[in-house]
């Protein structure tokens, strides 16, 4: 029944699609190069950063005169965000106009004196990588500093009253371990945590010792619910597929793919798409050359009716109702669903 | 059925989609926007595969005159030291093993460590 409930309000935000996140991928530098990484970053990314003035423009002509700010969350991903030198700049600026803006990031950067001036241009949100035990974070992140940088960011963002979570990208090594990481966390003051498993995207495509298999994505769903019954820390499995039996046990949602709907991204060039974790070509325009509001308001056609991905596997899918074909960003160039997680649990 | 009714009957099924989102309906003073300016229902909040989450309350510190803090190196910090420059897929695995290295040879240390205690 709530399933159902939830399918027709579904459909009215559908219609609706009020944007409520807006993605600014900042840049597409980063200082580690995770073996999953979804942007295939690199240290030096061939493309430039967006010039902030840039970012402001579309904000002042296109995003204020049509939203309210305060109802509008902007995220600036990346890349790694920290590695911009004028990220205060642009959190003061976005501030001023009224909007709650948040980040993603791994935390190597974040230093102390970094996260105050942070906080106060107005950062409200945080989400910090961290994937496991320091030798299974630091060789997914390929990097032998990361782990410590990671916790020393979230002990220090813990006690700002901002509000944050760490995200796990959940691997074969850690599941057997997940109850040592859930106490690791506890006993760290962590109390929001987000799992996320591996979608073949980006690098992760080309590693297959990254993803889980049926069975151990099986035993994810039962440790998230059970974890969740226990009541110690807020976890929740992120926004990736439909779960089945597992809806309403492992998330505060029923699932719902919101990119194009109410989550739209600025990408580093300027493209115009849904969230940043759509790595295939749905770019529905580009702010140099098209107006971002009514890019919003006239296309996206294809995420918002999801029509089209009743084909191959998902034609007869009985589930199909609840899930529309899955999340945008499991989809290829051509449409075609590269992960199901409904099968995986089957 | 309108999305206010489902979304308190979803509540009652004790969804907290349902609870996190508001139907507040503006006040004359916050009015103010022009007609095209959405308002009125919230939709539920989805948490998203790399978004943050949504705050909520008042703004924790007041927006200050932010001092820039520059990244501590030149361009990209990289804990060697190295100057930052793009990444080979060789010089990426050629990183990766090193780096297994080194975490063997910290565990074998600590392994050592232990049994000498």
């Amino acid at each position: 029944m709530g399933l159902k409930l939830f399918k027709s309000v579904r459909r009215e935000v559908v219609e609706r699609h009020s944007l409520r996140t807006l993605f600014w991928e900042c840049t597409l530098r980063c200082n580690l190069r995770c073996r999953h990484c979804g942007s295939d970053c690199r240290t030096d990314s061939e493309l430039r950063d967006m010039p902030l003035e840039d970012f402001l423009h579309v904000l002042d002509t296109e995003v204020t005169p049509n939203v309210d700010p305060g109802r509008v969350l902007i995220i600036f991903s990346g890349g790694e965000v920290l590695v911009r030198d004028d990220l205060e700049r642009a959190g003061q600026e976005v501030t001023k106009r009224g909007y709650k803006w948040g980040m993603v990031t791994n935390g190597m950067a974040l230093t102390p004196k970094r996260f105050d001036a942070l906080l106060k241009a107005g950062l409200r949100s945080v989400s910090v990588s961290f994937d496991g035990f320091e030798p299974i974070h630091n060789a997914i992140r390929q990097n032998p500093l990361s782990y410590e940088r990671a916790l020393a960011a979230l002990r220090m963002i813990s006690k700002s009253g901002i509000a944050y979570d760490a995200i796990t990208c959940v691997t074969p090594e850690l599941v057997p371990r997940l109850e040592e990481w859930n106490e690791l966390l506890i006993s760290e003051g962590i109390t929001h945590w987000r799992i996320f498993s591996i979608f073949p995207a980006g690098r992760a495509k080309r590693d297959d010792k990254l993803h889980l298999s049926a069975s151990d994505f099986r035993r994810v769903m039962e440790f998230i619910r059970k974890t969740r019954l226990e009541n110690r820390i807020n976890l929740s499995y992120a926004c990736e597929g439909f779960l089945g039996g597992y809806e309403s046990e492992v998330r505060d949602h029923f699932y719902m793919c919101a990119a194009g709907v109410n989550v739209a991204s600025i990408r580093v060039n300027g493209d115009i798409s849904g969230c940043t974790s759509v790595r295939a070509n749905y770019t529905q325009g580009n702010i140099y050359t098209d107006s971002f509001w009514g890019v919003w308001q006239n296309r996206f056609d294809k995420f918002r009716n999801r029509e089209w991905t009743k084909s191959d596997e998902c034609k007869d899918c009985k589930v199909w109702q609840f899930c529309e074909g899955g999340g945008m960003h499991l989809r290829d160039d051509e449409g075609k669903l590269m992960y199901c997680h409904y099968r995986m649990l089957k | 059925m309108n999305m206010k009714w489902k979304i308190a009957l979803l509540t009652l099924l004790g969804f907290s989609t349902a609870a996190c989102c508001n139907t507040k309906k503006l006040s004359k003073s916050e009015d103010a926007k022009p007609d095209n300016v959405e308002s009125e229902t919230e939709d539920p909040r989805i948490m998203l595969m790399y978004g943050v989450p949504f705050p909520d309350g008042q703004i924790v510190r007041p927006v200050e005159d932010a001092e820039t803090v520059k990244p501590e190196e030149e361009g990209v910090p990289f804990p060697d030291g190295s100057v930052a420059h793009p990444i080979t897929d060789e010089e990426a695995e050629k990183r990766l093993e090193e780096i297994k290295s080194e975490i063997a040879a910290k565990e074998a240390q600590e392994a050592q460590k232990e049994q000498n205690e």
